[in-house]
């Protein structure tokens, strides 16, 4: 992940935040990182790797995370699907330990990124009605750079939300409160990642 | 950008004496036009930019208290001033003051209250410019009655500049927006200025992701939701985009909409135009009467009065199509109408937008060019343009009734309603294959990703429709009419001169116009076309429909002639060649049928080309190949039909 990657989906907190914010503030916990914009408050799953980027930085390293954010963002969908953390290349799970650890200020081990562990990715055409997902871009080379600007500046940017107001081709789905028709050809381009399962879909 | 940019402070007010100048800038669909014209009302001229097909509008706005006057420029809506693209590269220049060479003194950046997080973007975009700038919160009515309402308060400590809550629709919040653009262009705007907001935006160079990231912090800071909660009528709303933009339904209902549209049109702009012609007429014989027999009269009644006439006589049309056209888009039908459609008309390198000129070309190619200002790509709407006059517009019908009339005479009925459909699929065809040719050759480019942004459900405002109206049949009588008129008088001269002592017919053949067509000929011959012939061809080229009178005073029927007149149908019908040999027979009334499908015969058409294109070079294209294009199709149809002649 890089700097500007969203490290809490649920506050979209990016790294560069929370470097910035640990850099200003100096805490002396990962738990106080709450403090940025309420990273880690929600589905709690980035608690790891708060405390992780947290770990590095009292080291003196520079932090950062070695997952890429769609695998990060597929992880985290299964973790909301589940509610059980993926494991980790320790064969255990890090999520009961690091999360009350996150809570009480008492630093632990931090989450190793599977690289074996493939993100569940599916083209935006086969979502269902009222499904969200998370967006990649990062499939899209095959259309011209210029377009892709384009998609980003409408609002359907790396990483972004989406709801599916009319599933299949053209799809129609809403980011915010715009509404994006998009033809079967680009459609079939943006790969996504679930967020939500049919209990989380629109009533 | 630099900071050092700002090292000389912005000007307070207009220079030399002008009123301050203001930029109004957005992405699309925030209500910025709704608002531009609420500001400015009808004191507002569309204007194309220089090196530009991309158009703007530029109004003066006054207070009410008559205090301030400011000079408001209406750029096109765009989602980001990074992009390679036409109405990207406007705003940029603009606030560069590349545009004309003057700087704008300041910004007003429209924010759509109901959707912050994307909109703050660009208005970030824009803030990184040296100008002193406001940001309206427009559609606040709506977005106030929302669960976290974005504070403006807190936005402006933000975004370091005036945030001002306002309605287009209603009118809400202007007397505050008057205030603060009264400041904004009185005070000073330094380096420092610029440096505090440069210190709350993100980096110049920051990613479309981080832009999100800052956008979506702001935001959040500001008090407003930003997680998606499907309101009330969501369910309802996905119901009906669903039907809207379905490959079938979608295309029928689009269907279904555009032909009330147009039967509206029709049925509404009749008697207008016929009242417009009448009068125009009326005033053509009262100029006949009151001077005396001789050029003046001639030339005032038949040159300046018809031409005014020929003119304004399409305005009920253009005005009509224009309101119309602009409730469909307020409501946000027509986004979705032309999404369903696209997928069919993207196939021939055109966009779902262009189906509006095309269909609006049936009945006139004028208001159907001027239509294509709604399609917001370069080269999409070039191609719209090029090939709309390819559509039977209304001017071709006595044509086709004549030329058909000949053809099916003595045949069943559904020969000639075969006929008739025939030239319609013909136009339409060749209208829809020379798109495909344009797009690979002279507008060559990547065809922009279907992704459509489809705005809200609302009620549209009349209000809004009639200034759209008002600005369009301003454009259309100031620039189109002058020089439509301008051209009128040149084709009364060239077939009123020079003066032949007999009546009508002589005067026709000795006529500029008239050994025009005598020297050409030899190059309609291969078509069957004989002197006669090529005469009434070549007068038709200032407007077709003039074809069937000019036919008729050589046939001896008189200059009043009507093709729906059955003696003059006979007459045109028995026309004989100098060898006696008919002028109509098959091949040649194919041909010619055919030739009046495909040519660019309306020297209107080309003059509102060249407006709407700021180009000579694509009415000469589009003259140039569709009268080849013509020639060819007509030199087929005669060497298919002699064939079949000579077979049967």
């Amino acid at each position: 992940m890089n700097r500007d990657d969203h490290v809490c989906l649920c506050f979209r907190v990016s790294q560069r935040k929370l470097v910035n914010f640990m850099e200003r503030e100096r805490p002396r916990v990962a738990s106080q990182l709450s403090e940025c914009l309420g990273a880690g408050t929600g589905c709690q799953w980035c608690v790891p790797f708060l405390r992780k980027l947290h770990d590095q930085w009292s080291r003196g390293e520079v932090p950062g995370l070695p997952v890429s954010p769609a695998e990060y963002a597929a992880r985290r969908a299964r973790y909301r699907q589940t509610g059980e953390r993926p494991p980790d290349s320790d064969g255990g799970t890090v999520e009961v330990e690091t999360q009350s650890q996150y809570h009480s200020g008492v630093p632990g081990s931090s989450p190793v990124a599977d690289p074996a562990h493939k993100p569940v990715r599916i083209p935006l055409t086969q979502l269902q009605r009222g499904q969200r997902a998370i967006v990649d871009c990062s499939e899209l080379t095959d259309l011209p750079e210029g377009d892709r600007c384009l998609l980003h500046a409408m609002g359907l940017h790396h990483e972004c939300e989406v709801q599916v107001c009319r599933p299949g081709t053209p799809c129609i789905v809403q980011i915010d409160s715009t509404r994006l028709g998009i033809s079967g050809d680009v459609a079939r381009k943006i790969l996504v990642t679930p967020v939500e399962d049919a209990s989380g879909r629109a009533p | 950008m630099s900071p050092d940019a700002a090292s000389q402070a912005s000007p307070t007010a207009g220079r030399d004496g002008r009123p301050p100048r203001i930029a109004v800038l957005g992405n699309p669909n925030t209500g910025k036009t709704t608002l531009f014209n609420r500001l400015c009302g009808v004191r507002a001229r569309t204007a194309n930019f220089p090196g530009s097909t991309v158009e703007g509008r530029v109004g003066t706005h006054r207070a009410p208290d008559g205090r301030v006057e400011l000079e408001l420029v209406d750029l096109p809506g765009a989602y980001s001033l990074t992009l390679d693209l036409p109405e990207s590269r406007v705003c940029r220049e603009c606030l560069r003051g590349e545009l004309d060479g003057t700087e704008p003194d300041a910004m007003l950046i429209v924010v759509d209250a109901t959707n912050p997080r994307r909109n703050l973007q660009f208005a970030a975009q824009a803030l990184a410019h040296r100008l002193p700038a406001i940001v309206a919160l427009n559609m606040w009515d709506t977005a106030r009655t929302r669960l976290g309402c974005i504070d403006p308060a807190e936005l402006s400590r933000r975004l370091g500049c005036p945030v001002v809550p306002v309605s287009g629709r209603t009118g809400e919040g202007l007397a505050a927006l008057d205030v603060a653009l009264d400041t904004v262009t009185a005070l000073p705007f330094g380096a420092d200025a610029l440096v505090a907001r440069l210190q709350k935006l993100p980096p110049a160079d920051a990613s479309t992701t981080a832009l999100a990231a800052w956008a979506d912090g702001v935001v959040r800071a500001a008090g407003a939701r930003t997680e998606q909660v499907p309101d009330a009528g969501s369910r309802l709303v996905d119901r009906v985009d669903a039907a809207l933009t379905h490959p079938f339904l979608g295309i029928g209902a689009f269907l279904a909409s555009m032909a009330a549209l147009f039967a509206v049109i029709f049925l509404v702009a009749q008697m207008p135009m016929d009242l417009i012609d009448l009068f125009f007429g009326s005033a053509a014989e009262a100029v006949h009467a009151a001077l005396p027999e001789g050029i003046l009269a001639d030339l005032l009644a038949d040159g300046v009065v018809a031409g005014i006439g020929g003119v304004l006589v399409f305005l009920p049309q253009i005005c009509l199509l224009f309101f119309l056209l602009s409730l469909l888009e307020d409501c946000g039908y027509l986004a979705r109408g032309a999404f369903a459609v696209d997928r069919v008309l993207r196939r021939f390198g055109l966009s779902g937008l262009s189906f509006i000129p095309l269909l609006s070309a049936h009945a006139c190619a004028l208001p159907g060019i001027m239509s294509a200002r709604l399609i917001r790509d370069d080269r999409d709407r070039l191609a719209t343009i090029l090939v709309a006059p390819f559509m039977s517009c209304s001017a071709r019908l006595p044509v086709y009734v004549l030329l058909i009339g000949i053809l099916a005479a003595g045949k069943p009925a559904w020969v000639a309603g075969l006929a008739f459909a025939g030239c319609y699929a013909l136009g339409a065809a060749a209208g829809l294959l020379s798109a495909l040719v344009a797009r690979r050759t002279i507008l060559r480019g990547p065809v922009r990703p279907m992704v459509l942004e489809l705005p809200e459900y609302r009620w549209p405002s009349l209000r809004n429709a009639a200034l759209v109206t008002w600005d369009r049949a301003n454009v259309f009588v100031r620039n189109a009419g002058t020089m439509i008129l301008a051209i009128s008088v040149v084709m009364w001269w060239l077939s009123a001169f020079p003066r032949a002592d007999g009546d009508a017919r002589v005067q026709q053949a000795q006529s500029f116009a008239g050994r025009l067509g005598e020297l050409l000929q030899p190059v309609f011959a291969p078509l069957g076309f004989d002197a006669q012939l090529t005469v009434g061809v070549m007068t038709s080229f200032l407007a077709r429909e003039v074809f069937v009178s000019t036919m008729a005073v050589l046939a001896g029927a008189g200059a009043d002639a009507d093709a729906a007149d059955a003696t003059v149908l006979e007459q045109v019908g028995s026309m004989a060649r100098a060898d006696g040999a008919p002028v109509f027979d098959l091949p040649t009334t194919a041909a010619a049928l055919v030739f009046f499908v495909l040519a660019m015969q309306c020297l209107p058409t080309l003059a509102v080309t060249r407006r709407e294109t700021g180009s000579w070079k694509w009415p000469a294209i589009q003259f140039g190949w569709m009268t080849l294009v013509a020639y060819a199709a007509a030199l087929a149809a005669h060497a298919i039909a002699a064939a079949w002649t000579g077979a049967s």
